[in-house]
């Protein structure tokens, strides 16, 4: 060999730049292919292109480019924030203020307001408008002074801070206001803004925040500081008003108002406002808007006042969780060593309050020293106008099979200016002693049904009409029936203004001394009561929609009936004896070995089972059975020409997206969050929180807010999204508060089911989360939730029925926690009995997002088996179970479920028709790194040997 | 072994500092490596680092560079590789979602896969720089 050619060093060199770029690309594409649907989506690219027709288009949206998207959704969420938003108080018509009016804008909040939360919601709200700029829009002046002391002057220092898991509210001390500061305040209207964070992940803080009582939800010592001096300033007639906005989706405790020295004229409760809900807030201001909203939640006085919090005070640190006594000896991790105990039963809420109050009123259930107003400062279903309605006319009507009511009521606007009013029936259901024998609860007043009216002109009236359905009066009894029955006894519907007011209406018909009434709206004459004359324990024993026979499914999660619980139980609040039941003591478990046995994921896969038929040979696209039943054989034959490898790419590919398959031509389709934004929007868009909308109580209004979040959703090229929430505000502490509509479970359910409308009529496939038991976000990845069937039914799965009955959406999202001790993606009681069978959900069941979090616990085998049908996570080649027939019957049923839902519910198929193709793509960057890889292989070894072989060659010359 | 150990070059004391690290790392893994975000092991990591191992070794006896190198890129590769099992706990970390604090276990395991890499790059460089004649110079030692 030509001894110029033997040069051992470069070689060398060349091997080993070349073997580190090679080591480099060889590890990094194992990484990438184990998570190439996360790669594709973020990069978002389809690995399938197909044959579109003009012919087949099965969804249209109006409008095509973002400019008109964004003014869409712009108009569509301000009139929903506008109609949303809540007057709490407005003593001596402080609103709506004058056009011309020079307003003081006081909090460091007022530079850096509140509009929405962290996580699946979260939006960059850089780019969105200042509160100063929606008040200037609608020609008010702003105080410039002001302004800058907070963005750019000693205030700038101070605003919200989130530190880890701690929310503190870090306002601006007082004596930090220069003269000149407050100089220029001088004959202005000061509105302080109150705001709060919240997000995804952890609960509000309870304890260790800068809230007057430790808590982030109670006003701290600078903002009463600030109250305190802006009402001597009103005294002084220094400033004119003041006016409070209440910036949070959580209930900001309004304990202040009750305060010696602060004086505030107005209150308004906005929520998170989102991208353009600042300009509602300014037309409501200002009287464009009348504000006709009602509270979806209480606003309490004292936030630690429900049975819920009395027993997150007990616990460490106040929080939601705690772990089991013997966590550390029984070796539990991080998925499995929390439980939370929902000990208030049905008591959510106005559920409680409005219950104590009439026992209280009643001498009933040993209520002791019951004062309602130290607890509840603003009940449930609140809200002023400016102007006044009357009701006239009230009547009800049974149908003439008994099967429902129709509520009949005029309402006049009586007042001076044009509004909207929202009219809300509350039911009662008698409290029997054969519920108080056998631990069945029944809430005083509960929500069942609610009307909005169209503008209605001063001086005219609208006849509004609501039909309750008598199913509605069912109850469910896990105890001796285990089943729902109707039981015997006085039931009334209450036209109320409020969930308080439906109850005094309720207590006048009991003979109650009105005296003890402090309720001017309080009207004998707007209950109605009806005799229910023999129980009926078989009608709601089976599902209206299924016909399945309904019985207890969720022992297992109640610790009192768990087969073992060993020593463990739980008091549950009861009226039948309210202070004997009232948490006194922490609600301490120990895990038994039957519990550490049920945490274990793996359970044993069932040996019987028919394999399922693949490669048929046939070709049946899913386009064609577009329209075909579910339980079609159609659908069979096109699961039977499906390879088996592909049906597991269909039901384990679904990082915020579903896999196309050439083979049936299905075409890929991306996902997006959140509830209130779609994370990838083009047009910077969010709307305000879901309360805010639940507060509307406008059905209408809200399937137009999913319509308008469908356009921005089909203008950011996704075809699905992770919304709505649909979990309860269980207490005003839940930390995911913005994506979630009410305390109530019917407005929940309600709003949700017509947000879904919206959605799918433009073809975005809802998933309705967080199934179930969601409330909370502290250690929620594993954390046990221990609850009973009647709240389980009753308050937290209700939601989610009407989501999937109702709303019919398409798809469900599972959550991070367990009922009781099985991760709820693999609760079959829950997610086939309840879910499937007696709700007859036929869409798909989505894990949350099992990539990124608690892959102890959330298992292929055990999710499938259990009812979960697609994972949020990359694709699986489920190699370890694949043999398994049953494995593999669940995994067809879960591609069936998921072909099904895409066929008629999804944009996605848009422009395919019955013999259009579908074709696999490779995507571009693994083509690329596979070229790297076979390049520096090649390369590498190459120089390898011929190091080798010139360092020999050389030797023997 | 004091003969064994005349006139070693830094080279050779780095790679029984790679030698051993190596090893601490895949103990680490082997306890540590399947935890809330990792549902399985990784076994090229166990297979690239004993291998690693076993070419360092080597290059004690007989030290050609070329095994050192090889063992680089195959530290390269665990740690990558390894990396790659933490991927979904680093989102976890950067998207906040749950307020996951740093394992002290992944800062170890990653701060000792620099170090590993480190010395055997170290142990390469100052293998070479013991070498004048270009027909040895892949053969540090003789």
């Amino acid at each position: 060999m030509n001894k110029k050619f033997l040069k051992p060093k470069l070689y060398n060199c060349l091997f080993l730049s070349t073997g580190v770029l090679f080591s480099i690309f060889l590890a990094g594409r194992g990484i990438a292919m184990d998570n190439k649907t996360i790669i594709n989506r973020t990069l978002n690219i389809n690995t399938t292109s197909k044959d579109a027709s003009d012919d087949a288009i099965y969804f249209a949206s109006t409008y095509n480019n973002d400019a008109d998207v964004k003014n869409y959704v712009k108009e569509v969420a301000t009139e929903a924030e506008g109609e949303g938003l809540v007057l709490l108080k407005n003593e001596n018509n402080a609103l709506p203020l004058k056009t011309n009016e020079k307003i003081s804008l006081f909090g460091a909040s007022s530079v850096n307001f509140n509009y929405n939360a962290t996580g699946s919601s979260g939006t960059d709200s850089s780019k969105y408008g200042t509160l100063k700029d929606a008040l200037t829009n609608v020609g008010f002046t702003v105080n410039q002074t002001l302004l800058d002391f907070y963005s750019t002057g000693v205030g700038k220092d101070y605003g919200r801070v989130t530190s880890g898991n701690l929310y503190t509210i870090n306002e601006v001390p007082f004596d930090k206001y220069d003269e000149a500061t407050l100089n220029s305040i001088n004959d202005s209207v000061a509105i302080v803004t109150l705001s709060r964070e919240s997000g995804e992940g952890k609960d509000i803080s309870t304890a260790r925040s800068d809230g007057e009582d430790g808590s982030y939800l109670s006003l701290s010592n600078q903002e009463l500081d600030l109250l305190k001096n802006l009402t001597t300033f009103k005294n002084q007639n220094k400033i004119k008003k003041i006016v409070v906005l209440l910036n949070s989706s959580n209930m900001i405790e309004q304990d202040y108002l009750y305060r010696e020295g602060i004086d505030v004229d107005a209150v308004m409760w906005v929520g998170n406002v989102g991208a353009y809900g600042l300009n509602g807030v300014a037309k409501a201001l200002n009287g464009d808007i009348n504000p006709s909203g009602r509270l979806s939640d209480t606003l309490c006085r004292d936030n630690f006042s429900s049975p819920a919090m009395a027993n997150w005070k007990l616990n460490n640190n106040k929080s939601f969780a705690s772990g089991y006594t013997n966590y550390k000896a029984a070796k539990l991790d991080s998925s499995n060593r929390s439980y939370g105990v929902y000990n208030e039963g049905i008591y959510v809420g106005y559920r409680y309050y409005e219950t104590r109050y009439e026992d209280a009123m009643l001498n009933n259930g040993n209520t002791s020293e019951y004062v309602y107003d130290n607890d509840v400062a603003f009940p449930f279903g609140y809200g002023l106008s400016y102007t006044t309605f009357d009701y006239t006319s009230f009547n009800v009507t049974p149908s003439s099979d008994g099967d429902s009511y129709t509520i009949k009521v005029k309402v006049k606007n009586t007042g001076e200016v044009k509004g909207k009013h929202a009219v809300t029936i509350y039911m009662q259901k008698p409290y029997t002693s054969f519920d108080k024998t056998n631990g069945v609860e029944k809430a005083s007043v509960e929500l069942a049904g609610f009307a909005k009216t169209s503008e209605i002109n001063p001086g005219e009236e609208e006849e509004v009409s609501i039909t309750i359905k008598k199913s509605q009066f069912k109850t469910y009894d896990s105890f001796v029936n285990k089943t729902y029955i109707l039981e015997k006894g006085d039931y009334y519907l209450s036209l109320g203004v409020d969930s308080h007011n439906a109850i005094n209406n309720i207590l006048l018909n009991k003979n109650v001394d009105s005296s003890k009434i402090k309720d001017d709206a309080a009207d004998k004459g707007f209950a109605y009561k009806i005799n229910i004359a023999e129980d009926d324990l078989t009608t709601y024993s089976t599902s209206e929609y299924t016909g399945e026979k309904i019985t207890n499914q969720l022992d297992h999660a109640d610790m009192n009936k768990y087969d073992g619980r060993g020593d463990n139980s739980v008091t549950y609040i009861s009226r039948n004896d309210w202070e004997s039941t009232w948490p006194k003591s922490k609600i301490s478990f120990t895990a038994t070995e039957k519990m550490i046995e049920d945490f274990k994921p793996h359970k044993a896969l069932p040996t019987d089972g028919i394999m399922p038929t693949y490669d048929s040979g046939e070709l049946v696209t899913v386009a064609s059975l577009r329209g075909e039943e579910f339980d079609s054989e159609n659908w069979d034959r096109l699961l039977n020409s499906m390879s088996q490898k592909d049906q597991i790419k269909l039901v384990t590919a679904g990082h915020l997206s579903t896999a196309g398959i050439s083979s049936v031509a299905l075409p890929d389709t991306t996902e997006a969050d959140g509830p209130t934004a779609v994370t990838s929007t083009k047009t910077d868009s969010s709307f305000p929180s879901e309360g805010i909308w639940a507060s509307s109580f406008n059905l209408e209004l809200i399937q137009k807010v999913g319509d308008a979040f469908a356009e921005d959703i089909i203008n950011s090229d996704t075809d699905g999204i992770y919304a709505p929430g649909v979990n309860i505000h269980r207490t005003p502490f839940g930390g995911r508060s913005n994506e979630y509509f009410s305390e109530d479970p019917l407005l929940t359910g309600l709003a949700a089911s017509y947000e879904i409308i919206g959605l799918q009529k433009k073809g975005i496939v809802t998933h309705v989360k967080h199934f179930a038991f969601n409330e909370c976000e502290t250690e929620r990845s594993g954390i046990g939730i221990w609850l009973n069937e009647q709240e389980a039914r009753e308050i937290m799965l209700l939601p989610f029925e009407l989501a999937v009955t109702v709303g019919d959406s398409g798809a469900i999202m599972n959550s991070f926690n367990r009922a009781g001790c099985l991760w709820t993606g693999a609760d079959k009681n829950l997610s086939i009995n309840i879910l499937q069978k007696e709700w007859g959900f036929k869409g798909y069941a989505i894990t949350d997002m099992a990539s990124s979090n608690g892959g102890l616990y959330m298992v292929y085998d055990d999710a499938y088996m259990g009812g979960s049908n697609l994972f949020l996570s990359s694709e699986n080649s489920l190699d370890e179970y694949k043999d398994n027939a049953a494995f593999c019957e669940k995994v067809r049923d879960s591609a069936h479920r998921i072909l099904y839902t895409i066929c008629n519910k999804s944009i996605a198929m848009n422009g395919l028709k019955s013999d259009s193709v579908v074709l696999d793509v490779t995507p571009w960057w693994e083509i690329l790194v596979n070229t790297f890889v076979i390049t520096f292989g090649i390369i590498a070894t190459i120089t390898l040997v011929m190091t080798i072989v010139s360092e020999i060659l050389l030797k023997r010359e | 072994m004091k003969d064994f150990l005349k006139n070693k070059t830094i080279g050779f004391y780095l790679s029984i500092l790679s030698i051993v690290l190596s090893i601490i790392l895949v103990v680490l893994y082997a306890i540590f490596g399947v935890d809330e975000f990792a549902k399985t092991y990784n076994p090229s990591i166990f297979v690239t680092l004993c291998i690693s191992i076993v070419l360092m070794a080597t290059s004690l006896f007989y030290e050609k560079v070329l095994f050192r190198e090889g063992s680089l890129l195959l530290n390269l590769y665990a740690f990558i590789a390894y990396f790659g099992t933490q991927l979904n706990y680093v989102a976890n970390l950067a998207a906040n979602i749950d307020g996951s604090a740093i394992s002290s276990i992944f800062i170890v395991s990653l701060i000792l896969y620099v170090f590993d890499i480190a010395s055997s790059i170290v142990s390469i460089i100052f293998s070479k720089k013991k070498e004048h004649d270009e027909i040895n110079i892949y053969q540090t030692q003789e």
